[in-house]
């Protein structure tokens, strides 16, 4: 009764309004929580409202996520829209019921996407895994199913 | 031994750039000597660096209509027409997205775009995409300064229009105008690469 109870209130949560709560954060800070970490290996996303083919795939993170076949797996979401739009991103995080890290990166310029990765041109939909060894893996354009987004991670994680 | 050891590692570090940069860049680097290219402009006429390029440059911009940072900057690209054409360095602007996948940026939406915006510079179409591909463009907006020698037009500048696509009241560094206005005092341009967000082109399947 107490799980049915608690899958309830997660199913409905969005409709109620409790989601995930957004972090803006600062390049330096996002820099900490993209550090490698030697237990886990994390998954993140950037994206933006406005970016067709970033909410477009966004589903398919989500219900990666979910089904949670790869429980040891950290999604972070960085959403590279601008500030004045934050509440744009926080109905998007409810519409879809995203959960994860979810950030809002506040920084104006591109002089920090070379410290991410030097090849990626900054256009977005971008993905990035990092595993626990520090390896790095980037996908440049967006997955188009939810097939295509395990295999990326599988092929990756279990070589 | 110190020496050595160090002399190793340097050897190593240039190895390693070297084949990071190869995979990273096919396009055109700072210095290289574009190809002409002529594309469809909104009146129909086809535009060419020989006929439309500048007496000493261009600045040439990969965009389009649908991607809100190519709008953020729509104001601020007619700016940089208006303040640098008449001294040699004419904006020619390029759309190079599918409109399959984006309809937005069909060849009617750019006319209907340029005639609203009042666009005073070319809005060519790269039908094929083999222009977007020659430069190595892979997002809009994305930015190519040029500069003529006597080999043609040279690269000078490739990234972003400046540093706050958000707020151009906020803006630090103008890096197009900046770089023409180094090109045009016939001195050095201090940044020639930077990036910024944007959306992918979007290629044909």
């Amino acid at each position: 009764m107490k799980k049915l109870l608690i899958m309830l209130i997660i199913s409905f949560a969005p409709a109620l309004g409790i989601s995930q709560e957004l972090k803006i954060v600062s390049f330096p800070e996002l820099e900490k929580l993209l550090a490698t970490d030697p237990e886990k290996p994390k998954l993140i996303n950037f994206w933006a409202t406005w970016c067709k083919p970033c909410v477009e795939e966004l589903p398919y993170f989500i219900s990666a996520k979910e089904k949670n076949a790869l429980p040891d797996l950290q999604f972070i979401y960085v959403s590279l829209d601008f500030l004045s739009h934050t509440n744009k991103v926080k109905e998007m995080i409810q519409r879809l019921a995203m959960s994860g890290h979810l950030l809002q990166l506040n920084a104006p310029g591109g002089e920090w996407i070379d410290t991410i990765d030097k090849n990626w041109s900054g256009a977005i939909p971008y993905t990035l895994l990092i595993l626990p060894d520090g390896e790095r893996h980037a996908a440049y354009e967006p997955f188009e199913n939810e097939a295509a987004l395990l295999n990326f991670i599988n092929q990756k994680i279990t070589h | 031994m110190i020496i050595k050891k160090s002399m190793q590692g340097f050897a190593i570090a240039v190895v390693a750039i070297s084949l990071f940069t190869s995979a990273a860049t096919n396009g055109y680097k700072i210095g290289d000597t574009v190809k002409d290219f002529s594309l469809k402009n909104v009146d129909n006429k086809m535009v060419s660096l020989k006929d439309d390029g500048g007496s000493k440059g261009c600045i040439v911009i990969f965009t389009c209509n649908h991607c809100p940072y190519a709008k953020a900057y729509e104001q601020r690209v007619i700016a940089l027409d208006n303040m640098f054409r008449s001294k040699g360095y004419p904006v020619i602007a390029i759309n190079p997205n599918d409109p399959v996948k984006v309809p937005d940026d069909s060849f009617d939406n750019m006319q209907r775009v340029a005639k609203e915006k009042n666009y005073p510079f070319p809005y060519i179409i790269d039908e094929t995409q083999g222009i977007a591909r020659q430069f190595g463009a892979a997002r809009t907006p994305q930015v190519y300064v040029l500069t003529k020698t006597e080999k043609g037009y040279d690269v000078a500048y490739i990234g972003a229009i400046d540093d706050n696509t958000e707020d151009a009241g906020k803006v630090q560094h103008k890096y197009v105008e900046e770089a023409v206005n180094a090109l045009l005092e016939g001195k050095a341009v201090s940044t020639q690469e930077t990036k910024a967000v944007g959306c992918t082109i979007k290629w044909k399947v």
